[in-house]
């Protein structure tokens, strides 16, 4: 049986509304794609809100020039915010899951 | 080929006219041309070495050093061993002080996208009234 962490990350700021969605898109597409999967792999998952002002120099060092930034596994990979679908890709490519559309 | 007065220069590098003669004294400028009468005459040659200083001194590299660099520049095949050792650590200053700035430009970045897309207050004093 393996193991795969997922960490979502994403870069929020006070006042930043698209950053409050951005968290709910996160965990509606996670719960969506129903993980873990099926195939008796264990998954631990974490999704979690990082206030660029609290952690300046983490964000920094990612590359995060603006909020909502989306970190999948410590790599930048949404510098705004995505659509589920595009979430749902990157989140899938991550763990090297094969395609799911929604049903 | 344009050549100008101390006082051109002057205005278009914001350099005294004695800070000008004084590099022109230390060796930094080579002998400047003259007319019959004593004026100076500055050509673009003169006026890159001139940036070139400039933008050495905000880098806090001392006169001496300049000089030096100077030399490098003019002729770099044949500068001496000390006067390449030098501008590698140079170098090598200028890439540490470049990724300082990028890393505070970033930052500035951020903060200011971060405002921008504030309706109410500002985020970053909000935030370092907060961690204060």
């Amino acid at each position: 049986m393996s193991e795969y962490d997922l960490k979502i990350e994403i870069f929020s700021a006070p006042c930043c509304n698209q950053c409050d969605k951005a968290f709910v898109l996160a965990e509606k597409v996670v719960n969506e794609l129903g993980l873990p999967p099926s195939t008796g792999q264990s998954i631990t998952i974490d999704i979690r809100k990082i206030s660029v002002v609290e952690e300046l120099d983490y964000a920094v060092a990612l590359g995060v020039l603006a909020t909502p930034s989306i970190a999948i596994n410590s790599e930048l990979v949404f510098t705004s915010m995505p659509t589920a679908k595009a979430l749902r890709l990157a989140i899938q490519s991550q763990l090297a899951l094969p395609d799911q559309e929604k049903t | 080929m344009s050549v100008y007065r101390i006082g051109d220069i002057s205005k278009m590098l914001e350099l005294t006219a004695d800070t000008l003669r004084y590099y022109e004294k230390l060796g930094l400028l080579k002998k400047v041309n003259r007319t019959a009468s004593g004026i100076r005459l500055y050509n673009h040659k003169d006026i890159s070495r001139l940036k070139f200083i400039k933008r050495a001194q905000k880098m806090d590299f001392t006169l001496a050093e300049i000089k030096d660099l100077l030399q490098m520049r003019e002729d770099p095949q044949h500068a001496r061993i000390e006067v390449r050792e030098l501008s590698h650590r140079k170098l090598a200053e200028i890439e540490t002080r470049l990724k300082d700035l990028t890393t505070l430009r970033n930052e500035l970045t951020l903060l200011v996208n971060l405002c921008l897309g504030s309706d109410g207050g500002c985020p970053i004093i909000e935030g370092i009234d907060e961690n204060s």
